[in-house]
C-alpha cells in the first residue's frame, strides 16, 4: 500500500496532467493546437517565474501573499520611469528589480528580526502595494512611447513567447539550488525544523530574507515583462496572480506548513492549473463556473498530496 | 492461582516487511503487579506497549483482557477497556492550564442546553487526582508552561489516573527525571499499584527494576527472554539477558588516568557567571582534555547554564575567557567557529531535521561552512556521512533513509556525531547526551567522548541519572539554587554522596 502511495504522490500530479491533456484534446475546440499550446505555456511562464521561488519561501515556512500587487506596481514604476523621467531601460529595469527585492527583504527582515509572520507583512503590502501603483499611475495607464521594448521583450524569440525563456532559466537555476547548493539545503533545513538548523550554526535569518528577497526580485520581473506586452504599466495588472503563484505551489504538492516541496512538482503544479484554466475557457464555461471548478481541483490536488504524504 | 491476570497477549506477534518486531510473545499483568519491560532498542518494547494501547494490531496473538478476548481497532477501544498509556514524549498542552490537561478530552459538562464546560467541577476533578498521589501543591488554575518537566510529567499521569484505569502503561516514564525525582515517582506508583491497579513501565534505568518493580520482563530482538520477579533475579542478569551478549557489567570502564598533561592553559574560564533567576555566580576553569560533568537537580539551571555560554539564555559574567580571548556577549555562530559545539537536550525538537536523510543530518553543520551556492558532491556527502556512522556505530541499512526511522539512541549518535568529524572542536557542550538512550548506544557513545577528551577536547556534561556523570567524568561541578557551585574531583566522592549534598541543599 506504501508502495502504490508513493508512486501515486510521484506521478500522481503529472499523471493527472496529462489525463487533463488527454480528455481536453478530445472534447475541448482547438485545445490541441500550437498556437493554443503558446498561450497555456505564455501565462503559466509568467506564472512559474514567480511561484518557483514562491516554493523555496513556503519550504522554509513562510508566506509571500503580495506578488500580484508588487508586480503591478513594478510596472507601473518601470513605465513610469522610462516615459515620464526619461530613464534607460537598463537602468530603469535595475530600479525596478531593485525595488522588488527589497520589498521582499523588508518582509523577511521583520519576520527574522520582529518576528512578525510574513503572511501579515505581505497581506499589507498585498493593499498597500496596489493602492501605491493606482496612486502613483493617476489611475490609467502608465504607457510606454518606446515601440522597442515591445518588440524585444513583448513578443516571441524564435516563435517562442519570451516569458518561456525566463520560466526556463529559472527552473533550472532553482532546481539545481534545492537540490546541490548548502543554500538550498538550508532552506529545507530551516523549514523542517528551524531550532535544530539554528544550532548547527545556520543562518535562519539570512535564509528566509534571501527566499523573501528572491520572490520579491522576480516578481518585479514579471511587472515589468507584463508592461512589455502592453507596452504600458497598468495599475490593476496580476489581478489574482498571488492566488495563482500559491495555488501552483500548494498543487504541486509543496506544504504550507513547510519543510516539504519539490520545484518540479511546482512546476508541474502550474502547468496543471495553467491548462485546466486554458481548456475550461475553451469549453466556453461560464467563467463564475470556471473559478468554482479550479477551487475545486486545487483542494482536490491537495487532498491527495495530504493522503499521499500519510504514513501508515 | 487466586491471582487474577487483568490482561495478558498471548503469542503476540507484528512483523513490518521483513522485520519481526515481535516474535510470539506472551505478556500478562496480575492486579497489583509492577511490571517493568527492558530491552535494547529494537527490542520490541515499544511494538508491545502500542498493542496493548491499541495503536496499533497484532499480526497473531490474542488478547484477553479482564477474562475477555479483544480486538482493539484504535487507542479509544483500549480506553474503555481500562488501559492508560503515558507515552514518552511528553503531551501536556503547555498553553493550557494543570486542571484543563487533566480532564483534556473528558471536559465535565454542565448539565442543561449550553453544555458548556463546568469549570469548577473540572478544577475539582483535577485538585481530587492530584492530592491521590499527594501532589496536591500543585496549582491546578496554573499554566503547564510554568511547570517543570517533573512537574508536567505529574500532570500527565494524573491525566491517565482521572480515566480510572485498571491497568497503567508508562513508556519511559523516567526519563526525564533526576535521581530524587524518580524516588517520588517510584513511590506513587507503588501507591498506585496498591489501590489494585496493574503498572507496566518500559524503562532503560535498570536501577528502577529493583527499586520499584514486582517483576521485571526482558525483550530482545522481539523475543521474551525472560520474565521473574524482580526479587529473583541481579541487576547483573538482566543486562546480560537483554544483550545477550555475557557482558558482566553494563558500565564501560573508562581509563582516566591519562587525560589531562597539566600544564595547559584553561580551554574556558568563567568568573560569576549566572543566568538571572536560573543559576547563581559559577566560576569555572575547565581544561583540554578534561570531562566535567554538571550534576543538579531539574530546574537547578544546568540546561541554562551551557545554553547560556552559547549566548541561547540571557548571561552576565564578571569574566568568560575562551581559548585566551575574552567574550563581551556570547553569540552561537561565534562559538561554533571558535570549536565549541553543542548537542541539545530534546533531539527530536532541537537536534535534528525530521524531514532529512540520516546522511543529511550526520553532515548538517558542514552546510553553513560552505560557500552559499557552491555545488555539493552527494557522492562525498555521502562517504564522509559514512565515516560518522561508523565511528558512531550507527544501525542503519542505508543512510538515506529518513532520520525518524532510528531509534532513539542511533538518532542520538547522529545528534552528537555530526560535530566530532567536523575539525577545530575545543569544548564539547554536552545536554544530557544519552538520555533516552538503552545501554548499548550508552556504552559507544561515552566510549567517543571519552575518545574525544584523549584527544584533548574539553568536555562539559550535563546528565540527570548522576551514574553516566560517574562513568566517564573527571569531576564534578554541583549546582544547585542559592548556592555557589562546587567543584569535586570524581575520586573524591560517590553517588551516594552527591545525591545527599544536593538533596540536602
Amino acid at each position: 500500500m506504501n508502495l502504490v502511495k508513493s508512486k501515486i504522490g510521484e506521478f500522481g500530479l503529472l499523471g493527472a496532467l496529462i489525463l487533463l491533456l488527454m480528455v481536453y484534446t478530445l472534447i475541448a475546440p482547438n485545445f490541441m493546437s500550437v498556437n493554443n499550446a503558446l498561450n497555456i505555456l505564455r501565462s503559466a511562464a509568467l506564472v512559474a517565474i514567480v511561484a518557483i521561488p514562491m516554493t523555496f519561501v513556503l519550504i522554509s515556512g513562510e508566506i509571500d501573499i503580495s506578488a500580484g500587487p508588487l508586480a503591478a506596481f513594478s510596472g507601473v514604476m518601470f513605465a513610469l520611469l522610462v516615459s515620464h523621467a526619461g530613464v534607460g531601460f537598463v537602468l530603469a529595469a535595475l530600479i525596478v528589480l531593485l525595488i522588488g527585492t527589497l520589498s521582499g527583504t523588508f518582509v523577511g527582515a521583520m519576520r527574522a528580526y520582529l518576528n512578525i509572520p510574513s503572511f501579515v507583512t505581505t497581506l499589507a503590502l498585498w493593499g498597500a502595494l496596489r493602492g501605491l501603483a493606482i496612486w502613483s499611475s493617476g489611475g490609467h495607464a502608465v504607457f510606454i512611447k518606446d515601440r522597442s521594448l515591445r518588440q524585444t521583450f513583448g513578443g516571441d524569440w524564435l516563435g517562442i513567447p519570451v516569458p518561456i525563456y525566463f520560466a526556463m532559466v529559472v527552473i533550472t537555476l532553482f532546481f539545481y539550488i534545492a537540490k546541490y547548493t548548502p543554500f538550498g539545503r538550508s532552506v529545507y533545513s530551516v523549514g523542517g525544523n528551524e531550532a535544530s538548523s539554528r544550532l548547527v550554526g545556520i543562518n535562519v535569518a539570512k535564509t528566509k530574507i534571501l527566499t523573501l528577497a528572491a520572490t520579491g526580485f522576480f516578481a518585479a520581473l514579471v511587472g515589468m515583462l507584463i508592461d512589455a506586452r502592453l507596452s504600458s504599466g497598468n495599475a490593476n495588472a496580476a489581478e489574482g496572480f498571488e492566488f495563482d503563484v500559491i495555488a501552483a505551489v500548494v498543487v504541486g504538492g509543496t506544504s504550507l506548513a513547510g519543510g516539504t516541496g519539490k520545484v518540479m512538482g511546482t512546476l508541474i503544479g502550474v502547468l496543471f492549473i495553467a491548462v485546466l484554466s486554458n481548456g475550461l475557457v475553451l469549453l466556453g464555461m461560464n467563467p463564475y463556473l470556471q473559478s468554482v471548478v479550479r477551487g475545486l481541483v486545487i483542494l482536490l490536488a491537495v487532498f491527495l498530496n495530504v493522503m499521499v504524504g500519510r504514513k501508515a | 492461582m487466586t491471582h487474577e491476570k487483568l490482561v495478558s497477549l498471548n503469542g503476540g506477534t507484528k512483523t513490518y516487511g521483513h522485520v519481526q518486531a515481535l516474535r510470539s510473545v506472551d505478556f500478562s499483568l496480575d492486579r497489583g503487579e509492577i511490571l517493568a519491560i527492558v530491552g535494547k532498542n529494537g527490542s520490541g518494547k515499544s511494538t508491545l506497549i502500542k498493542i496493548l494501547s491499541g495503536v496499533i494490531q497484532p499480526d497473531k496473538g490474542e488478547l484477553i483482557v479482564g477474562g475477555e478476548t479483544k480486538h482493539f481497532q484504535s487507542p479509544s477501544d483500549a480506553l474503555h477497556n481500562g488501559i492508560v498509556t503515558v507515552h514518552q514524549e511528553l503531551s501536556v498542552i503547555p498553553s493550557l492550564t494543570v486542571a484543563e490537561n487533566i480532564v483534556l478530552g473528558n471536559w465535565p459538562r454542565k448539565k442543561g442546553l449550553t453544555r458548556a464546560i463546568d469549570l469548577g467541577e473540572m478544577q475539582k476533578i483535577a485538585r481530587n487526582v492530584l492530592e491521590e498521589i499527594e501532589e496536591a501543591q500543585i496549582d491546578v488554575k496554573a499554566l503547564v508552561s510554568s511547570l517543570s518537566l517533573a512537574e508536567r510529567q505529574i500532570v500527565e499521569i494524573a491525566r491517565a489516573l482521572v480515566q480510572r484505569p485498571r491497568i497503567l502503561l508508562l513508556d519511559e516514564p523516567f526519563s526525564t527525571l533526576s535521581a530524587h525525582e524518580v524516588e517520588v515517582l517510584s513511590q506513587k506508583i507503588k501507591a498506585i499499584a496498591d489501590t489494585g491497579l496493574a503498572v507496566a513501565f518500559v524503562t532503560h534505568r535498570l536501577g528502577e527494576v529493583k527499586d520499584i518493580a514486582t517483576s521485571v520482563m526482558v525483550l530482545r530482538d522481539g523475543d521474551l527472554v525472560i520474565k521473574e520477579r524482580s526479587d529473583n533475579i541481579t541487576v547483573e542478569e538482566v543486562a546480560q539477558h537483554m544483550l545477550g551478549e555475557g557482558v558482566d557489567r553494563p558500565k564501560h570502564e573508562i581509563v582516566r588516568t591519562d587525560r589531562i598533561s597539566g600544564d595547559h592553559d584553561p580551554i574556558l574560564s568563567l568568573r560569576n557567571f549566572s543566568v538571572p533567576g536560573k543559576l547563581d555566580g559559577i566560576d569555572l576553569d575547565i581544561y583540554p582534555g578534561e570531562i566535567v560533568g554538571i550534576a543538579g537537580l531539574l530546574g537547578a539551571g544546568r540546561s541554562e547554564f551551557l545554553r547560556g555560554l552559547l549566548g541561547l539564555e540571557p548571561a552576565s559574567f564578571d569574566q568568560f575567557t575562551l581559548s585566551g580571548k575574552d567574550i563581551k556577549e556570547p553569540d552561537l555562530k561565534d562559538m561554533i567557529k571558535q570549536g565549541v559545539y553543542f548537542v541539545p537536550e530534546e533531539r527530536k525538537l532541537e537536534g535534528f531535521v525530521g524531514q532529512f536523510s540520516v546522511m543529511e543530518n550526520l553532515e548538517l553543520p558542514k552546510f553553513p561552512k560552505l560557500p552559499f551556492l557552491s555545488h555539493l558532491r552527494w557522492g562525498d556527502v555521502r562517504s564522509s556521512a559514512q565515516v560518522i556512522a561508523d565511528r558512531m556505530s550507527v544501525k542503519t541499512s542505508d543512510l538515506s533513509e529518513e532520520i525518524t526511522n532510528l531509534s532513539g539512541g542511533n538518532q542520538q549518535k547522529v545528534v552528537l556525531g555530526r560535530w566530532i568529524k567536523l575539525g577545530d572542536m575545543k569544548l564539547f557542550l554536552l545536554d544530557e547526551p544519552t538520555r533516552g538512550v538503552d545501554i548499548h548506544a550508552r556504552i559507544q557513545i561515552q566510549a567517543v567522548i571519552d575518545d574525544l577528551a584523549k584527544q584533548g577536547v574539553a568536555v562539559l556534561m550535563v546528565a540527570s541519572e548522576f551514574e553516566e556523570l560517574f562513568d566517564i567524568c573527571d569531576r564534578l561541578l554541583l549546582v544547585s539554587h542559592g548556592q555557589p557551585a562546587q567543584s569535586i574531583p570524581i575520586g573524591e566522592t560517590s553517588l551516594e554522596a552527591v545525591t545527599a549534598q544536593l538533596l540536602s541543599a
